[in-house]
């Protein structure tokens, strides 16, 4: 009996191997033909950010080589499903990766002539055996949006006139000031240039900072984003 | 080969295949990836890992430290429940701060000599009531969970540091008033930032719970990738769902790590209606509402369940349910990889998550990392909490009827803030799922600011009365902003009702 368990074991281990050998075969991807590819599209020439660990005792070393080949897999992805993404000649992508247990997270933020458009980001995810899954699309084909610097109002210019609830934050810092972002509301096929301002609503109890955005041409706000708060009463 | 010799191989196979995938002590870690390193996970989650530089604390707080529910920070007993723990990582030894995260005080702009340095032994010793004290615990509470975060094999987003204002500037008129913030800086600048208010004989900066629950708002962001699972509630939804799951994650998080199961004993004592000792929010079975989807997910017309802390409760006890099973398989070590399991669908979260979208992540996650052994358990454990396993679809869409109306709401003196009061009806006999409205500008004319709103579900006969006497008030609404300039007639208002259990319908609102 102990054999023939020893035997059925080792059958199930052999079962298992093949099994991981086949599945593992898939994911050789067809490198040269998906650089081509990848020649066709106009990705952001600046790609992958690689972010430090914090692990304070432990130094880990992230694969390059595992992220090298998840962009390629999600490039590809991204490639063969034009329906999905019918990504736009003037906009660009810039990649991010970020590994976890089930693989790489690939994430795209999408560019128009260097500014990032917030709020249109492409998140894949490719698994440990190389095959992706889309977690998120936000992708929308929009028209390009002029950028032309020559009729901007500066972000002082827009504050000085309004008597505004809203007072920019004390804690700016110095490369924040003049950052400027195309925003595209998720209910609305209009996109926005805008400054993106640290500011604290003088209303609220906690004067705590969030940020807004003003249009760079009118000066209108345009959105505002709130901190998470804890326990505050509920508006009842 | 006799039918009953496959018979009986087949079974072997079965058992063998079961024994194979949870024994050895170990759960599944074939279909895991890297293993785990228990030993580095149990270091951090008993604190008990080396660093040169240590800080004098009572953790996790003085009442669970000492099991006095009665106890106050200024007690002189508390300073005998202190104990050395762990700064690792410190960039320079005389200050709280290493490349990611930066302990201050009241400000970004604190003056750096105004900050905790050490005593001449090297360690950051400070009474219980000197925010000193808290800018060290801050750091070691900090630091710990985003090492066990990474131990557990999640690489999260450092390319903006973490700055923490244990006794934030800025507070009301009322020093005494607590309260915890998390910014995330959505918009792609800025640091992150975790500010903490209130001064009081249990204040929240001197308790690990707050600190852990607060990363807990960062990790979410930062393993989907900054996507926005609760995009809406960033742009000023007073209740969705994914504000509801943000919550959940945030004490999940802190309830696993330090095993208790719950939270915010310590600070829960500066609230009414909580007896001494008594936590903030609990993961186990209890006998109270909490413990059923209807009872905090049911609009109701008080709007009592429009409230993340209620819905998110629940959440946190589904979540539970899943580590006690993983637990159950192995004693020593199914926390751990119940929380990478947890974590991991954490990850696959979409923009605007749900409480579905969050079931689907679970079972997803478990296929990928655990064989799919756990698809039952999970299953039930949101079944056995009332989660409808399915929902039928609606004969008909729910009924709308809404006016634009003004608000005094508007942020600016250059443009005008406007509502939409409305009633929404559902006269289907089946319950409408995560009911939603938003707020549309198909041709632009107009911003949608606040642009959607969430309502939990709504039943069988049911109405959603917002603005208006006796109905709920326009907070629960969305707004639009338009410049003052601008004639509002001719602009084009759309409100999309969003359900899960049917398509989504539109109509147009007359300005
Ligand atoms: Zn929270």
């Amino acid at each position: 009996m102990r054999n023939s368990t020893a035997r059925h074991l080792l059958l199930i281990v052999l079962i298992l191997g093949a099994l991981v050998f086949f599945r593992e075969e898939k994911s050789n991807l067809p490198f040269k033909e998906l650089r081509e590819l990848e020649a066709k599209i106009k990705w952001k020439s600046q790609p992958t950010e690689t972010q430090m660990t914090t692990d304070y005792n432990l130094k880990t070393s992230f694969e390059n080589d595992l992220s090298e080949k998840a962009i390629s897999s999600a490039n590809q992805f991204i490639l063969n499903n034009p329906k999905l993404f019918s990504i736009q000649k003037h906009h660009q992508l810039a990649v991010k990766t970020s590994s976890n247990p089930l693989g790489t997270h690939v994430s795209y933020q999408v560019y128009q002539d260097g500014f990032a458009i917030l709020g249109m980001n492409i998140d894949l995810i490719v698994n440990r055996v190389g095959l992706v899954r889309l977690v998120s699309n936000q992708y929308r084909p929009i028209d390009r949006i002029k950028v032309d610097q020559a009729n901007w109002l500066t972000v002082p210019e827009i504050f000085q006139d309004q008597t505004i609830k809203f007072k920019l934050s004390s804690e700016r810092s110095e490369e924040e000031k003049d950052n400027v972002a195309i925003w595209i509301s998720p209910n609305s096929s209009q996109p926005e240039l805008v400054y993106v301002v640290s500011v604290v609503d003088t209303q609220q109890k906690q004067k705590v900072p969030g940020q807004a955005l003003f249009s760079v041409i009118t000066g209108q706000l345009i959105a505002r984003h709130f901190p998470r708060s804890e326990f505050n009463e509920k508006p009842l | 080969m006799t039918v009953t010799t496959l018979k009986i191989m087949t079974r072997f196979i079965h058992l063998a295949t079961l024994i194979g995938l949870v024994s050895c002590g170990r759960l599944v870690t074939e279909c895991g990836g890297a293993p785990l390193n228990i030993e580095r996970l149990q270091a951090i989650q008993s604190t008990q890992f080396q660093s040169n530089s240590k800080a004098a604390l009572v953790t996790p707080n003085p009442l669970d430290a000492s099991g006095n529910v009665y106890l106050q920070a200024l007690d002189s007993v508390v300073g005998s429940f202190t104990g050395a723990y762990f700064l690792p990582g410190l960039m320079n030894s005389n200050r709280l701060e290493n490349n990611f995260l930066k302990i201050r005080i009241s400000s970004i702009s604190d003056s750096l000599d105004s900050l905790a340095t050490p005593n001449s032994s090297g360690e950051f010793s400070f009474p219980i009531s000197d925010i000193r004290y808290g800018q060290a615990m801050a750091y070691h509470s900090l630091s710990a969970i985003d090492s066990y975060v990474e131990a557990l094999g999640f690489q999260t987003d450092k390319t903006r540091p973490l700055y923490v204002m244990v006794k934030a500037e800025g507070s009301t008129s009322n020093p005494a008033e607590v309260n915890a913030f998390y910014n995330h800086n959505i918009f792609e600048s800025g640091p992150r930032e975790i500010r903490i208010f209130g001064e009081t004989q249990h204040s929240a900066w001197q308790d690990r719970d707050i600190y852990w629950h607060e990363f807990g708002h960062y990790v979410l962001e930062s393993v989907t990738g900054s996507r926005g699972v609760d995009l809406a509630g960033d742009l000023g939804a007073s209740f969705t769902e994914g504000s509801a799951i943000h919550e959940c994650f945030a004490d999940y998080g802190t309830e696993s790590l330090s095993g208790r199961g719950y939270i915010g004993r310590w600070l829960a004592r500066n609230f009414e209606g909580y007896a001494p000792g008594q936590p903030l929010r609990v993961a186990y079975d209890q006998s109270d509402e909490f413990q059923n989807f209807r009872s905090v997910v049911n609009f109701d017309p008080t709007g009592k369940n429009l409230d993340r802390y209620r819905l998110g409760e629940w959440c946190s006890r589904v979540l539970w349910d899943i580590r006690t099973q993983l637990v159950s398989e192995n004693q020593e070590e199914g926390r751990y990889y119940a929380d990478r399991t947890i974590l991991a669908a954490a990850s696959l979260l979409k923009r605007n998550t749900s409480i579905s979208d969050l079931k689907e992540a679970l079972l997803y996650a478990d296929q990928e990392l655990n064989c799919g052994i756990h698809s039952r358990s999970i299953s039930a454990a949101f079944t056995s909490r009332g989660f409808p396993e399915e929902v039928s679809n609606l004969s008909k869409p729910l009924s709308f009827q809404g006016t634009v109306v003004g608000t005094n709401q508007s942020p600016t003196e250059d443009l005008r803030a406007f509502s939409v009061q409305f009633v929404l009806r559902n006269s289907n006999s089946q319950t409408a799922r995560n009911v939603r409205i938003a707020i549309e500008a198909p041709n632009g004319g107009f911003s949608p600011y606040v642009a959607e709103q969430a309502y939990g579900d709504l039943g069988p006969g049911k109405t959603i009365t917002v603005g208006g006497t006796g109905a709920l008030p326009l907070d629960y609404s969305v707004i639009g902003l338009v410049s003052k300039t601008v004639n509002l007639r001719g602009i084009k208002v759309l409100i999309r009702i969003k359900i899960e259990n049917g398509p989504e319908s539109v109509n147009e609102v007359i300005l």
